[in-house]
């Protein structure tokens, strides 16, 4: 297996459990309910200069990481919908470099997104909430995956990919003494 | 005389359309645009407004007969404009996509959008719309001419027509709620 870098993957990567239980979707739900705090505490006085220094060397931005997890999960949540209002619906995949590079994603102050995910969290947890086994093993098609996906595994999934991004930040700030 | 159907009589306005319909001016102008993109810009506002010191049941009440209630107005314009925002992104990072549409019914009737306050959603439009105004107004002619293809309408819809739309849509929702509360009295 390869070495991971550890500034890339400062949580490293998804391990899907088998199997999933009650237990790890609650984890999951309340990892995504915890994620716009998380998100904005991660980057609380930041000063522009600080929020347009890549991660890392060759990354994106601070300022385009936020950026990303908003588009990321807003991506996110419109899938779920698909999968618990259609059969199996094939979603529509996006390009997150060239999203990255669009310009609100390189100069827009980081407020914006944080409020999207606030808000777009709250209601995701909420519909989490309600969900049954009937609909946890729900899926949709990921046509570059090409993979069938559960929205259980999607939820774990999606609540690693925040707390990912969350951590790169974090990870930052520690090794600059921010 | 009421009509026994409970038909409106023909020349009261249809609750659905407060607004009218939208429609795309034969040749579409920068002033076109810029009007188009204000009304982006401000409806976040508008929308909070309209909303603001409603009670539960108020929040509960369906905008007309058989309608959507308050709040799954509030929600499906956030799911909506997530969608829209979506599109356009996918239109100026890939050539003519094909876009994915959804169920609105469907949307609107899950669990959350049935139930949950309007907060979560009015918040989400706070950045969501200062966003996609941000990203509007570096557009340039070429990339205002791009376009998606939304399967069921079975053509190329241009940017600017999006846009146009869009600042129709938003309007549209927020005056239900403004003449629901109008002809209540709230």
């Amino acid at each position: 297996m390869p070495d991971l870098d550890p500034v890339r993957y400062p949580i490293g990567v998804f391990a899907l459990p088998e199997p999933v239980t009650a237990a790890h979707r609650a984890g999951w739900t309340r990892a995504l309910a915890d994620l716009p705090a998380r998100l904005r505490q991660s980057v609380a006085g930041l000063d522009d200069a600080q929020l347009d220094t890549p991660y890392r060397e060759g990354g994106w931005t601070v300022r385009q990481v936020v950026h990303h997890v908003a588009d990321a999960h807003q991506n996110l949540s419109i899938r779920f919908r698909l999968a618990l209002t259609e059969d199996g619906p094939t979603v529509r995949p996006f390009d997150e470099n060239m999203w990255a590079e669009l310009p609100d994603a390189r100069t827009f102050p980081t407020e914006a997104s944080l409020a999207v995910v606030d808000g777009l969290h709250a209601r995701l947890a909420a519909l989490l909430g309600t969900l049954g086994e009937a609909e946890w093993a729900r899926t949709f098609y990921h046509p570059v995956q090409q993979k069938h996906l559960r929205l259980d595994e999607i939820a774990g999934r999606y609540a690693w990919h925040g707390d990912h991004h969350a951590a790169q930040i974090e990870a930052l700030r520690g090794r600059m003494g921010w | 005389m009421p009509n026994p159907e409970g038909e409106r009589p023909a020349n009261a306005p249809d609750p659905r359309y407060p607004i009218g319909h939208f429609e795309v001016p034969g040749s579409i102008t920068t002033a076109h645009r810029d009007g188009w993109v204000g009304r982006i810009a401000a409806q976040p506002e508008r929308l909070r407004r309209a909303v603001a010191g409603l009670t539960n049941a108020q929040l509960d009440t369906p905008y007309r007969d058989g309608g959507w209630t308050v709040r799954q107005v509030v929600h499906h314009v956030a799911d909506s404009h997530l969608n829209a925002y979506t599109r356009l992104r996918l239109a100026l990072t890939e050539d003519a996509p094909t876009i994915k549409p959804y169920d609105e019914a469907r949307w609107a009737a899950l669990e959350d959008a049935r139930r949950m306050p309007p907060g979560p959603s009015l918040s989400l439009l706070d950045g969501l719309h200062a966003r996609w105004t941000a990203l509007l107004e570096t557009l340039g002619e070429a990339e205002w001419a791009r376009t998606f293809v939304h399967p069921a309408l079975g053509r190329a819809m241009a940017l600017d027509e999006a846009a146009g739309m869009y600042a129709w849509h938003g309007d549209h929702h927020a005056a239900h709620i403004e003449s629901l509360r109008e002809r209540k009295g709230w």
